[in-house]
């Protein structure tokens, strides 16, 4: 009896093991060099990450018919997000805060659905007002402010979060509501 | 033979049914990293995983101008109309692949217009960039073609937009002059 089980056992025992070290290897890398874990954050909550702190403090939009967006030379039928992230640097590495790249994800529940770069690039007339800094800056190791802008169609959602990817965190990242 | 040997002989019966279904349907060759192709006609809005685009016309000419440039060939331009975006996210999202294939012959999209055309261009999320894509081919490929556009330059386990064109069926002028680039026109 005990001769018949072992088969049955070897079969139970592998089957799931080699799936297991077949997935590893071929999905392992390609899941920890990416931005694949978020560490979300509620609207206006400030959060540790990567030895920095880092709050969401402003967030304002600009549709593209408003006065505002004909003078940004926003194109018809979209608007601009504005976000102002405050950054804590306490832990440095050689001496710098840590570099980030930020995206707009629009969410439905925890799914994102789409996402956009920051539009420092894009073709319109906009600039963050000083003293705040265009993007992570690591070469300000204290309490700071960054800009980030998306321009997106007016058919996102309204369930919008701020990606930050820190290299050195990945698969980690943040994703804070807004 | 008892009830259990037919049982094993149809379940092996079985067996090799799936096998022979699977390596009949399995790609071959280098299909297996083909690309996918989602197929339009010209005015309508074809959606591939990252990239939707609008082919709106297309004409032929001896000659092309934009606001820059002036282009002359030895053979002819094929200027297409077209809008492109993203779906999804922006990461690496350029209309990187944008042919004519005409019989057994690709031909890429031109350079030539540099900023002038779509080609190239990053796409942005749901906001379409339109412009002119030209292509320069030899005066007696004027046929029936296939307009491929894709993200990045190399499509392959990605969607390709396919969208035939009837190049004999259009006019040949001897100037044609294309619209700027323009970032988020229809």
């Amino acid at each position: 009896m005990i001769r018949r089980w072992v088969p049955v056992l070897a079969v139970v025992v592998l089957l799931p093991l080699t799936i297991g070290i077949t997935f590893q290897n071929e999905w392992g890398s390609y899941y920890q060099n990416r931005p694949s874990q978020p560490v979300d954050v509620a609207k206006g909550d400030r959060v540790e990450f990567g030895g920095t702190g880092w709050q969401v403090t402003e967030v304002s939009t600009t549709e593209a018919s408003s006065a505002s967006g004909e003078e940004i030379g926003l194109p018809a039928h979209t608007r601009l997000v504005t976000v102002t992230v405050q950054v804590s640097p306490d832990e440095l590495i050689d001496g710098l805060s840590p570099y980030c790249m930020a995206s707009l994800q629009e969410m439905a529940g925890d799914r994102v659905l789409r996402s956009w770069d920051d539009a420092t690039f894009a073709d319109i007339d906009y600039a963050p007002e000083e003293p705040l800094e265009w993007g992570c800056t690591p070469e300000t190791t204290s309490l700071y402010e960054f800009g980030a802008w998306f321009v997106i169609p007016d058919d996102a959602g309204e369930q919008l979060s701020l990606s930050l990817e820190v290299s050195e965190q990945q698969p980690r990242y943040l994703r804070l509501a807004l | 033979m008892n009830l259990r040997h037919v049982a094993n002989g149809a379940l092996l019966a079985v067996i090799l049914a799936v096998a022979a279904v699977v390596q009949h349907t399995s790609p071959g060759d280098g299909g297996w990293q083909q690309p996918i192709e989602v197929t339009g006609t010209v005015g309508d809005r074809v959606e591939g995983r990252n990239i939707a685009a609008t082919v709106w016309s297309a004409q032929v000419a001896r000659e092309v101008q934009t606001s820059d440039w002036t282009g002359q060939t030895t053979g002819i331009w094929v200027v297409v109309d077209v809008s492109a975006e993203a779906v999804v996210d922006e990461f690496a999202a350029r209309l990187g692949t944008a042919q004519l294939v005409i019989g057994d012959e690709t031909f890429s999209a031109s350079e030539r217009p540099d900023l002038d055309t779509v080609y190239r261009n990053s796409l942005s999320v749901g906001i379409p960039t339109r412009g002119p894509l030209f292509f320069e081919i030899p005066t007696d490929a004027l046929g029936k073609a296939r307009l491929q556009l894709g993200i990045d330059s190399d499509p392959r386990l990605d969607s390709l937009l396919v969208i035939p064109l009837d190049l004999s069926q259009l006019e040949v002028r001897d100037s044609a002059t294309a619209n700027d680039v323009q970032w988020g026109a229809e």
